[in-house]
């Protein structure tokens, strides 16, 4: 437990490997190993404790083989959003930006886009961080929690299973299926607002509030913040004030006086700690400020309707196992695996714990994706994955089983002629070192397939997890927008 | 806000040096174009708010506590 190994290149640690097909598979085996098995979803968690040693389990259940874990849908009122689906996905639905707009808000604010593509919403809830965006989100929603295990299904209000840092009350051998709550009605609104460092960075303090109008008043509201004590927490004392006070109009803080004198009272509720990205006395200041904005803003969304969703759209799709079967290999073993990389076929014998990154770079040559920082907050290990960038050094090899993998050394055509993006980053000089570029060019590949005119907004946005330590990013900008003008004509 | 080509016309000197630590007495250059950034910052956020900075980082908790101890909300 040291919390800082000195090398993050590989995953130590070794670990049976479990596939399951079906959830009722992945129960039973989480049933059979209990409080020895972790459960894998994105793994943009899980695999960093496991390098950084914090957990050690003897079993991993992945349940990326689950096809029917993931999806957002509307079912007579109540909106339903499986476990498995990916955040970027709640950040680019049209429906949650129009009828759970905070969740929405919390989502584009999460992370990297690497992180938000590969990471769930389920694993995000049962992480237990009170840093957590889209906790403070689903508990202004008054969201339910569907958990499965080996005794059945039980459903508890999300603010149930809310515990301490890094734990929370799910059971053990109890599995999170799917989170559900009432889409919002015309006269109610939702916003999420975070502070913090950088924006691929977790907040400092960050709220949630939602807010029903009631004629020219507040007819109530729903406040929750996060990283301000052991667990997301509400401002009930903010609440009660807000709901009695005038409605709160736009603007200026000192203008509002009532209001900012409610948003004061969440002193009372945050026990905030000092910290690598602040200090308790900030966060417990700049709570103030960040609650009455997002009061202020969810009250102008009832007026004027909830904003539009970004451009772009999370491509995920449901995975097809080569065979929908479960099945394992033991820490000690390995596995024959498919992967089709850069349009090739192949057949490789590899470890639980082996990393798609390292796999690509030391077994297949593939150098062009970089160990940069080890633990997912670099972007220079990014690959495509089945169509979607991922962080290589994050991915389990024997979880790409099936995959089709795409690296820098797949842009160019076959005859050596250059992709018009590798052209467009010389011509602007977009690289000095060229370390982080083979991580930028699969994002910004990414970013022009999604959005074929991308604003600079939208670039610096999409390569918020992608680190440049020399050029600066201004001239990569410049690289997408030429290749987006050549290509638009 | 303020680019370098808004920057008046430089004029440089060569100053004669022996670096100890460098081969031949070279002295990098890399690095040397980056310490003048840190002082500009700091010298825009003492025209802004009054408050000279001069330890780095400059962050929100410092200029925030800085901020009440000149006795502004």
């Amino acid at each position: 437990m040291t919390g800082q190994p000195t090398n993050t290149h590989i995953l130590h640690h070794a670990f049976d490997y479990l596939c399951p097909a079906t959830l009722a598979d992945a129960v039973a085996a989480l049933a059979e190993r209990g409080e020895n098995a972790c459960v894998l979803a994105g793994g943009t968690n899980l695999v960093v404790d496991m390098k950084l040693e914090r957990v050690a389990p003897e079993a991993v259940i992945d349940l990326s083989g689950i096809s029917d874990l993931a999806g957002i849908r509307e079912d007579a009122g109540t909106i339903r959003i499986g476990a498995l689906t990916p955040i970027r996905a709640l950040a680019t639905s049209a429906l949650l930006w129009e009828k759970a707009t905070a969740l929405a808000e919390a989502a584009a604010a999460f992370g990297s886009t690497q992180i938000a593509m590969r990471g769930t919403i389920g694993g995000n809830i049962c992480n237990g961080s009170p840093a957590s965006d889209t906790v403070p989100a689903l508990l202004v929603l008054e969201a339910e929690a569907t958990l499965v295990s080996a005794d059945g299904e039980r459903t508890v209000a999300v603010g149930d299973l809310l515990k301490g840092p890094g734990t929370t009350r799910v059971r053990t051998g109890e599995i999170l299926k799917e989170v559900r709550f009432p889409a919002a009605g015309n006269e109610t609104a939702s916003a999420f607002l975070k502070l913090s460092r950088v924006r691929a960075d977790l907040s400092k303090v960050s709220a949630a509030v939602r807010l029903v109008r009631d004629g020219d008043r507040i007819g109530s509201v729903r406040i929750e913040l996060g990283s301000v004590g052991p667990t997301v927490v509400r401002a009930r004392k903010t609440e009660v004030v807000v709901a009695a006070a005038e409605p709160p109009p736009t603007g200026e803080r000192q203008a509002n006086k009532k209001l900012l004198e409610a948003a004061r009272l969440v002193a009372d509720d945050v026990e905030p700690i000092d910290d690598v990205r602040s200090t308790a006395d900030y966060r417990c200041k700049a709570a103030i400020a960040v609650v009455f904005d997002a009061v202020t803003l969810a009250w102008t969304r009832t007026a004027e309707g909830p904003p539009s969703a970004p451009r772009g759209r999370s491509t995920a799709p449901a995975r097809q196992q080569p065979e929908p079967e479960s099945w394992q290999v033991a820490a000690d073993e390995t596995v024959e695996i498919e992967l089709r990389v850069n349009g090739r076929d192949l057949v490789l014998d590899v470890a639980p714990n082996e990393l798609l990154l390292n796999v690509l770079r030391e077994r297949l040559e593939l150098t062009g994706a970089k160990y940069g920082c080890g633990i997912g907050e670099c972007g220079a290990c990014t690959v495509w994955l089945d169509g979607e960038p991922v962080l290589g050094c994050l991915v389990l090899a024997v979880s790409a089983d099936g995959g089709d993998v795409r690296t820098v050394e797949g842009l160019a055509a076959s005859d050596g002629t250059l992709d018009p993006l590798q052209q467009a980053f010389i011509d602007e000089n977009a690289f000095q070192c060229g370390y982080c570029t083979p991580g930028m060019l699969m994002m910004t590949k990414k970013l022009l397939e999604e959005i074929p005119d991308p604003t600079e907004e939208e670039t610096r946005d999409y390569l918020k997890g992608n680190r440049c330590r020399c050029t600066g990013y201004a001239s990569i900008v410049r690289a997408v927008q030429r290749t987006a003008g050549e290509e638009m004509g | 806000m303020d680019e370098s080509p808004k920057v008046d016309d430089l004029v440089c000197f060569f100053a004669d040096t022996y670096e100890p630590t460098g081969p031949f007495g070279a002295k990098g250059i890399g690095e040397a174009a980056m310490n003048p950034v840190a002082a500009a910052y700091a010298n825009a956020i003492q025209n802004a708010i009054g408050v000279r900075f001069y330890e780095l980082p400059i962050t929100p908790e410092k200029v925030l506590a800085a901020l009440e101890t000149e006795g502004r909300p």
